[in-house]
């Protein structure tokens, strides 16, 4: 498995178990590590994410480790190792939801939505619907 | 020597470090952080080389990324073997290569390492050092 495929196989689990969180990669040169923040960081701390994290360490011993000098880690917004220049960010945002008749939903009726940023070319092959190219202004929002 | 009993010294070498700081001219915070890294390095070769033999045999005749590799082979071991610290074993995994990669930044980069961070480190240490006690002894 490549690093790239083994990190949207990382993306979409997240997104898919953890719908809430929000996920910034950036790809660290000194170290060779591919950094993914998730926060908040009670998700990152919960057993249910640790438990999803060991499968994910799993499968990189598995299929990736051992092709690679590169690593990978998740960290979160109280780790030792932050992200500065996130190279993509991914925030879940609520989606405004109406009616048939085009009358807005209650708060309750929402749908979670996604919205995020992308702006490394060696990812193209990450983008998936979810992921849009998004603009300065919404990157200095989400960074 | 065994990789152990350097392991302990530089634990005790981190702790010497990190009591002292910095002088007026001298800082040891990245030395410190030299320190703790292979502390936990070291124990973590000494329990693949004395307890995965195979796996370390196998493993000792690469000669690039091993420090990736040995981290992830043994924390994989570890994993499979205490079953019911998988948890806390994972906490190491993301913690070890955390401090892997602040290791290299302040050997290599032009990056100060802060008293915040330190703080930071002597918590992963410590956190490293009681897991595996707990699990095996060591």
């Amino acid at each position: 498995m490549s690093i790239r495929v083994f990190l949207e196989t990382v993306y979409q689990g997240l997104i898919k178990s953890f719908p809430d969180v929000s996920i910034s990669y950036q790809y660290d040169e000194c170290s060779c590590t591919h950094f993914v923040k998730v926060t908040p960081q009670q998700v990152y701390e919960s057993d249910a994410f640790l438990d999803f994290e060991a499968g994910l360490n799993e499968l990189w011993l598995a299929e990736v480790a051992r092709t690679t000098e590169e690593d990978f880690c998740i960290v979160s917004t109280d780790s030792l190792i932050q992200l500065k220049q996130p190279q993509l960010v991914y925030i879940p945002e609520p989606i405004q939801a109406f009616s048939a008749s085009g009358e807005e939903l209650e708060q309750e009726g929402y749908e979670i939505g996604y919205s995020s940023i992308e702006h490394i070319p060696e990812f193209e092959g990450l983008t998936s619907p979810e992921f849009e190219t998004a603009t300065s202004e919404q990157y200095s929002l989400a960074a | 020597m065994s990789l152990l009993s350097k392991s302990h010294d530089n634990y005790c070498t981190f702790l010497l470090l990190t009591e002292h700081g910095e002088t007026e001219n001298a800082n040891f915070h990245t030395a410190a952080v030299h320190c703790a890294y292979y502390s936990c390095y070291q124990k973590l070769i000494f329990i693949l080389k004395e307890h995965y033999t195979n796996r370390y045999a196998e493993l000792n005749t690469r000669t690039s990324g091993t420090h990736n590799l040995f981290i992830s082979e043994c924390v994989g071991c570890l994993a499979g073997t205490f079953k019911k610290r998988a948890r806390d074993i994972t906490k190491i995994n993301r913690q070890l290569k955390q401090l892997k990669a602040i290791r290299q930044k302040s050997d290599y980069e032009d990056e100060k390492v802060s008293i915040a961070d330190i703080e930071k480190v002597k918590q992963y240490l410590e956190a490293f050092r009681r897991i595996i006690k707990e699990t095996t002894n060591l």
